[in-house]
């Protein structure tokens, strides 16, 4: 197993250099001149050359992306233009912000999905299974941002049972982290809740006509041991790979609930560095997020080694 | 010495439909405030949470890259002088100033008993360091604002003269109501120090930071001490969190967990007005000093003055408020209402006529094209829209570019766009300063007139008074505007909302320039 993970490890180090490249030469190739942008209204044209000297962008795009790969490998992801704060510091205090509210809204969205796709699955094409397909249709439909807009009008501002925006980290208690993280993580968990449901509502259906599961019933055990015991394990397969998949879009979702409640995220920060062509943070940014794809899509191929002991042998 | 130069535009409310009525010769502010603040007693414990649209990069007053972190200072570093909330210019850390007979430089002098933070006393020495400082010091941005002052000579502990280049430096007064008049520790900078993160003691204001964290929030606690200003730190500690969504900021003002906030789109200070009518949130809208208007330049189909011009003729600004439910107060000067360089009889030569404007357009032939780029996401971004539809109807071909905000004008101004929606013609303290800024410098809204220039050069003389001055301006105004290189169309609503406890609402300078100067903002008990 270790064997494998390391060799799925290397094979994503082109990943890791081609996806930040990308971004480097898209974000170069976006009009304006960053140093104009950063310089601000009133820069005399010598701090616009001094900032372009600085910037080095009288330098080929190639060479400033080595340069760049250079100082990542001796761990140091640069400055940020705006603040000249440390890139590293600055995605490790938002980082806190963002994988609580993507890990909130996963949690919420696997708890959701296993229970009403274990329902549905119960009685096929029964009423409950009927509504818990239109129901997860119609949030697959609703986009995250509106859905959070509602959220935050019904239980922030006419009833103000939860917090209308910000984020209290972790060590200023678990109450009220938890409280300004509702109401982002439940708009956030509502596309990846819905595909669950969908599919495990379909894979469960599939194993639950299988011999041994009828071999199941007929030794006279009961409905939710069949299920639970039984059935979810090989049903989750195909529910762990959409899993691996929705982390990447949850993060990507994360940008517009962080800006609608006004969350500290790394979602705001690299939409604030793309709109000033922060380079660095944003390079930062990217690649934060691929070694996140590349580990969660790692544990989901290690994971079929638990639901199927075949992939172990 | 104290310029009255600007009246509010606040006290017009009540004529807000007539004055739509009246386009084109200016006009008053929308208003219809239900209650302005609480005037209650003070509770000096508290603290007053503020949300605010912009954001703050560094807290270094001479690194500021926009005027949106000004606000963030303003309770941290005092400045020579200030503007109070009808644009008044009034003394600051410099009690009086006046021009030398030959204008050969600028004295001031300077209020006594003040120390910074760190016991440093304020005193000519340290306006030296700090005019040394801003123009010396690497990736200043305040160059350009200091580039009038050739020397300083301190003439005692109280009293600095300002050596001025031949024929400038009248701006300087106003100048130094931004951040470029904002004062630090001498020892600070004899230190060197770096204060964009961390200011420590380097300010004399009301307030020091307790917390920061750019781009994101800034915590005040207020500093020992008595402050010289007796209005000044009348709450316990200031939080500014930067929220660039307007909806969050009222959601957050609505749900208490904000005190004081500011909106200007349409949509929202529409809303603000029926949650002041409702009781809900004390409300105070003034007009922006600052002209939403289309910027141009000799690029393309608009290297034709008929192009312009049919531009012009198109735009009907009262049909611009109409449609934005009266917050965009048809003007269509250069200068604001009541100032003393404005001409109030003054007639646009473009006031809206569709017909002349499709004549022009057949007169060029074809369907001229131009792209009107925009802040997206911004107060401006409706305006852009239905400007585009009036340039339609004339027989223009507009397209829609919109940008990230924070683009829209350093890459205006660096020449890459033909012309910009933008409400970012702010009247400067001095006329002169918002000559040298928009009409004869980088905006060029001149276009290279000559005759404009030669004018903003007399104009600026600082030995001549303001009844001198003003019919230069007025000229300027005028052949600036024949240029149409820029069209004027109307004043934006800027709305102050606040919780009931919050005092002093409508007091508070920078509002009119769409930014805030909460130093003598209290919270009631």
């Amino acid at each position: 197993m270790l064997r494998y993970a390391g060799r799925r490890l290397l094979a994503a180090i082109p990943l890791l250099l081609v996806v930040p490249f990308l971004i480097f030469v898209l974000i170069d190739l976006a009009p304006g001149d960053p140093a104009v942008i950063l310089a601000g209204e009133d820069a005399t044209p010598e701090r616009l050359e001094q900032l372009r000297a600085t910037l080095g962008l009288d330098q080929n795009v190639f060479v400033r992306y080595l340069e760049w790969v250079g100082s990542v490998l001796r761990g140091d992801l640069g400055v940020s233009l705006l603040s000249d704060q440390s890139v590293a510091d600055l995605l490790l205090r938002r980082m806190a912000t963002t994988l609580s509210l993507v890990g909130f809204a996963m949690v919420l969205a696997v708890v959701i999905g296993l229970v009403l796709g274990v329902l549905g699955s119960l009685r096929p094409g029964g009423i409950v299974d009927r509504a818990i397909n239109v129901i997860a249709s119609i949030a697959i439909a609703i986009p995250a941002f509106w859905f959070g807009l509602v959220l935050v009008s019904l239980f922030a501002v006419s009833n103000q049972i939860f917090p209308a925006f910000g984020y209290v980290p972790l060590s200023d208690g678990v109450v009220p982290w938890f409280q300004h993280l509702v109401l982002p993580g439940v708009a956030l968990a509502l596309l990846p809740a819905a595909e669950v449901t969908l599919q495990l509502r379909s894979a469960l259906g599939q194993v639950m006509g299988s011999d041994y599961i009828l071999n199941a019933k007929a030794r006279g055990l009961g409905q939710a041991s069949v299920v639970l015991k039984h059935g979810l394990k090989n049903a989750c397969i195909p529910v762990v790979t959409v899993l691996g998949f929705r982390v990447a879009e949850v993060l990507g979702g994360a940008v517009t609930i962080e800006i609608i409640y006004s969350m500290p995220g790394m979602g705001s920060l690299a939409v604030n560095s793309v709109q000033n062509h922060d380079v660095p943070v944003l390079l930062g940014f990217v690649l934060f997020t691929t070694c996140v794809v590349v580990l969660v899509n790692l544990l989901v191929d290690i994971s079929y080694g638990y639901f199927n002991p075949k992939v172990r042998a | 010495m104290r310029d009255k130069w600007i009246r509010g535009s606040r006290n017009l409310a009540a004529v807000a439909v007539a004055a739509v009525a009246l386009a084109g010769c200016g006009g008053g502010a929308s208003s219809s405030t239900a209650s302005s603040g609480n005037s209650g007693e003070l509770d000096t414990s508290a603290t007053l949470r503020v949300a605010t649209a912009a954001p703050s990069r560094n807290l270094d007053p001479y690194l500021q890259t926009s005027v949106g972190g000004y606000g963030y200072l303003s309770p941290i570093f005092d400045r020579l002088t200030v503007v109070d909330a009808d644009g008044n210019l009034e003394p600051g850390l410099a009690e009086s100033w006046e021009f030398a007979p030959d204008g050969s430089y600028l004295e001031l002098k300077l209020r006594k008993g003040v120390t910074f933070h760190d016991g440093a006393p304020f005193d000519a020495a340290a306006v030296v360091a700090n005019i040394e400082r801003g123009q010396t010091m690497e990736g200043s941005t305040v160059v350009a604002a200091l580039k009038s002052i050739t020397g300083t000579d301190v003439v005692d502990e109280h009293t600095v003269r300002l050596r001025l280049a031949p024929g400038a430096g009248v701006e300087l007064p106003g100048v130094f109501s931004n951040n470029a008049g904002m004062m630090i520790s001498p020892r600070f900078i004899e230190a060197g120090t770096d204060i964009r993160n961390n200011p420590g003691k380097s300010g004399s204001g009301a307030y020091e930071v307790a917390a920061y964290v750019p781009e994101e929030s800034l915590t005040l606690v207020r500093a020992e001490g008595t402050n010289w200003d007796p209005e000044a730190g009348k709450v316990a500690g200031i939080e500014i969190k930067a929220m660039p969504d307007a909806s969050t900021r009222l959601n957050g003002l609505k749900t208490g967990a904000v005190d004081i906030s500011w909106v200007s789109s349409a949509n929202e200070v529409v809303e603000a007005q029926s949650l002041a009518k409702s009781g809900t949130l004390a409300v105070d809208e003034v007009s922006f000093r600052n002209v939403l208007g289309v910027y141009m330049r000799a690029q393309g189909d608009l290297a034709k003055p008929e192009v312009r011009q049919a531009v012009a003729y198109s735009i009907d600004p009262a049909a611009v408020s109409a449609l934005f439910s009266g917050t965009c107060t048809p003007r269509q000067q250069l200068f604001p209402a009541g100032s003393w360089a404005a001409d109030d009889s003054y007639q646009y030569p473009y006031a809206f006529d569709l017909d002349k404007a499709k004549s022009l357009v057949q007169s060029v032939g074809g369907a001229p094209k131009i792209t009107l780029t925009f802040g997206a996401g911004t107060n401006t971004e409706k305006p852009a829209n239905v400007i585009q539809s009036m340039l339609a109807a004339a027989g223009l071909d507009a397209d829609l570019n919109p940008v990230p905000n924070s683009q829209n004008e350093p890459r205006y101004v660096a020449g890459d766009f033909q012309s910009m929606v933008a409400n970012s013609f702010t009247p400067r303290v001095d006329p002169a300063e918002t000559v040298s800024t928009y009409i004869t410098g980088p905006y060029d809204l001149s276009n290279g007139n000559p005759q404009i220039k030669e004018l903003a050069t007399k104009a600026a003389n600082p030995t001549l008074s303001q009844d001198e001055r003003a019919p230069m301006y007025q000229d300027i105004a005028e052949q600036t505007l024949e240029e149409a290189m820029f069209v004027p169309i109307c004043n934006l609503t800027n709305a102050t909302v606040a919780t009931d406890k919050v005092t002093d609402i409508d007091g508070i300078a920078w509002v009119n320039n769409g930014l805030f100067d909460i130093r003598h903002v209290g919270i009631a008990k």
